[in-house]
């Protein structure tokens, strides 16, 4: 029970620049402002909160609020400015995190909760978590490996890798190749501008699988068995496949669609301007 | 809204889903935006799997976006002579064949006679996942036979109507129907 | 002979009576294999009428409520220049799509954008994407800054960015403006390619992914800038 944390330790200020303070919750919810620095996440079997952390300056604060279910965290300088500090924080795995920042590397691992990050410059690194997973970086790579449930991803200069996870997925990328294997999903988006996009993952009836490119090269892995009725688009690229697709003339320029199996599950593939490859597993 | 009201609202069914229908349509001719989304919620379920069964799915979305603004434009136009279940049906179906008029819908197909496809196939799986199958089917008709069938046999249209939409005649509408029926039955037989 | 297979959907349909009907029956009275062909017909007429109906996966309705809050907007702000007819537009599908984004992203007020349906596709006041062929419905931007267009709203959003640019760090103004510039030469490779294509349905959809695909860079921009 959050009862067991007092109101002085929720508003625990801390002005040296180390902090360790672990105390019960009862939150379902942590929301963690960090506008510069560093942040570990890891998920634990306990209904406690750890928080570690250190400070580049004397004058920086830790900030520890509760307000209904949700638990605040933010670090801040004497004047609200912007301060470096790494945290690390343990948490009840089932927790939904958010976490906000500008420049700020973030790793999670081991959650099984939501997820929700923002961050200007830095990587994002999530291991785990569930439910809807939110991730936003402006500058930096972003992976996820073993994530389930609704998976985001919004990236604008780095890669994307997904892995090991279930869902829907739907990835955005300008400049960064945006990478998929070992996903089981019977819904899948995946648009980039400049770069290229690789898929190895289930193709289920009934699902629906759209990966799209501008400047980039497509490398699709359909799966043994497969049931798809598969569209290929582009402008001027070029379709290289192992399945036995009678093209008439030049491919560039027009749409072409089969279908694998029964067709039950919808793949539709288009770049601009690259070479789509789809292969047979 | 969830599925099971939007399932629930087939032709011919009345009670309180259609008078909801009718208050929201008042409000929503009203302006009220709110009362729009209810009768989204509650109709898009059809809406959008009649557009996708007519048109290539991928279009599907950007379709139903676009009836349901239609919608919304011409709401004022509903006298209320018939269920708003219906109207809707007609304003959808009105644009969909639209749609397929002007983008010149002729789907390319990796084997392009449609019988040799549906023969191709037979036995690939017999009579299992029967909904999915017979969507899959339903694809492979050729466009007219297509929809005529989706049209008469999974919208439940009278032969008149279908071929008042179409512009074409009930003699045509059926022998399309038949056309469409046979291939489908040579598709799901085992 | 008759072939009665061919009268077996008018009879599932109960569109047959007296004579033929009559023959019919008897036909299928003395003959199994018909029989069969009956059963397996009226099985494809009853699955048809209970398939399941398919919501989409994903939410359409935020796309719709933009659209028509565009249209409320259109009808209570006055057209461009006085004594100028009003300007029709068509678009495609995916560009609606874009413009839908534009207005929740911005859900501004001061831009407007009038829609309408008609025969030849949904109007607007402006364009959101120009592809100069006729035939393909399609008009070329008329260039009044008078009436709320795509471009309006990107410079909206660029001159929050301008404003709010020294709160951010150097290397992510860098890296915004090297991905906007990316963005922006894929745009214009669309555009080129609709030129010469204006009816294609996949160049229609590109150019509308990457113009929103802008947007979102540059809402994200923008955000940053003010927090």
């Amino acid at each position: 029970m959050i009862a067991h944390v007092t109101a002085a330790l929720l508003a625990a200020m801390a002005p040296a620049q180390q902090a360790d303070t672990t105390f019960a919750v009862d939150a379902i919810r942590l929301e963690v402002t960090q506008l510069e620095g560093v942040i570990s996440v890891t998920g634990w079997d306990r209904d406690e909160m750890r928080v570690q952390a250190s400070y580049d300056e004397d004058e920086g604060r830790l900030d520890i609020r509760q307000s209904g279910g949700t638990i605040h965290v933010s670090t801040k300088g004497e004047w609200g400015e912007p301060v470096y500090g790494e945290l690390a924080l343990s948490v009840p795995r089932s927790i939904a995190l958010e976490i906000t920042g500008v420049s700020l590397e973030v790793g999670i691992e081991r959650s099984a909760g939501s997820v929700s990050v923002s961050t200007a410059e830095g990587e994002i690194l999530l291991v785990g978590g569930s439910g809807n997973v939110a991730l936003n970086a402006v500058n930096g790579p972003v992976t996820v490996a073993g994530a389930s449930g609704k998976i985001a991803v919004n990236a604008v200069d780095g890669d994307v890798s997904v892995s090991e996870s279930d869902g829907a997925i739907a990835v955005t990328a300008v400049d960064g190749d945006v990478t998929l294997e070992g996903i089981t999903s019977d819904n899948v988006s995946v648009n980039a501008v400049d770069g290229d996009i690789a898929y190895d993952g289930t193709i289920v009836d009934g699902g629906r699988y759209v990966l799209s490119t501008h400047d980039g090269d497509l490398d699709v892995l359909i799966p043994n068995g497969a049931n798809a009725r598969i569209s290929i688009d582009t402008f001027s690229g070029e379709l290289d496949t192992d399945f036995a697709v009678e093209l008439e003339g030049d491919f560039g320029k027009k749409r072409i669609s089969f279908t694998v199996g029964t067709g039950k599950a919808l793949v539709e593939l288009s770049a601009f301007d690259g070479i789509i490859s789809l292969r047979q597993e | 809204m969830n599925a099971s009201i939007a399932l629930a609202m087939k032709p011919g069914d009345g009670g309180s889903a259609a008078n909801n229908d009718l208050d929201d349509v008042r409000l929503a001719a009203g302006g009220d935006v709110a009362a729009f989304e209810r009768l989204y919620h509650r109709h898009v379920a059809r809406v959008h799997s009649l557009v996708s069964r007519m048109l290539e799915p991928e279009l599907a979305d950007e379709v139903t976006q676009d009836v349901f603004v239609r919608v919304w434009a011409k709401l004022g136009t509903f006298r209320g002579d018939a269920a708003f279940s219906t109207w809707l049906h007609r304003v959808t179906v009105n644009l969909v064949l639209g749609q397929r008029k002007k983008l010149g819908i002729r789907r390319e197909r990796y084997l392009p006679d449609a019988e040799a496809v549906l023969d191709r196939t037979s036995g690939a799986e017999p009579r299992a996942a029967i909904g999915a199958e017979f969507e899959a089917g339903m694809r492979r008709l050729p466009d007219r036979a297509r929809e005529v069938f989706i049209l008469h046999d999974v919208e439940g249209f009278k032969h008149r109507e279908v071929a008042e939409m179409l512009g074409v005649t009930t003699g045509t509408t059926k022998a399309q129907l038949h056309r469409a029926r046979m291939l489908m039955r040579k598709y799901l037989s085992p | 002979m008759t072939d009665w297979t061919e009268k077996l959907s008018d009879y599932l349909d109960g569109d047959l009576s007296g004579d033929e009907l009559a023959k019919l029956e008897a036909a299928l009275q003395g003959d199994a294999a018909l029989r069969g062909v009956l059963e397996e017909l009226r099985a494809v007429k009853d699955t048809a009428a209970s398939l399941p109906q398919h919501a989409p996966l994903s939410d359409l309705w935020s796309g719709i409520e933009a659209r028509i809050e565009a249209d409320r907007l259109a009808d209570v702000v006055p057209l461009s220049s006085a004594g100028n007819a009003r300007r029709r537009f068509s678009f495609t599908i995916p560009q609606l799509a874009a413009a839908a984004v534009a207005l929740l992203v911005l859900g501004s007020a001061s831009v407007w954008m009038a829609m309408s349906s008609g025969a030849g596709g949904l109007e607007s006041g402006s364009p959101i994407a120009v592809a100069p062929a006729p035939e393909a419905g399609f008009v070329s931007a008329p260039g009044d800054g008078s009436t709320f267009s795509y471009e309006a709203t990107i410079q909206d959003l660029e001159q929050q960015l301008q404003v709010g640019r020294d709160r951010l760090d150097p290397k992510t103004v860098a890296t915004l403006e090297g991905s906007l510039a990316t963005i922006d030469r894929a745009i214009a490779r669309a555009q080129e390619a609709l030129e010469a294509d204006p009816a294609s349905v996949y160049l229609n959809r590109h150019l509308a992914d990457a113009r929103t695909r802008k947007l979102h860079v540059l809402q994200q921009a923008a955000r940053l800038a003010r927090s």
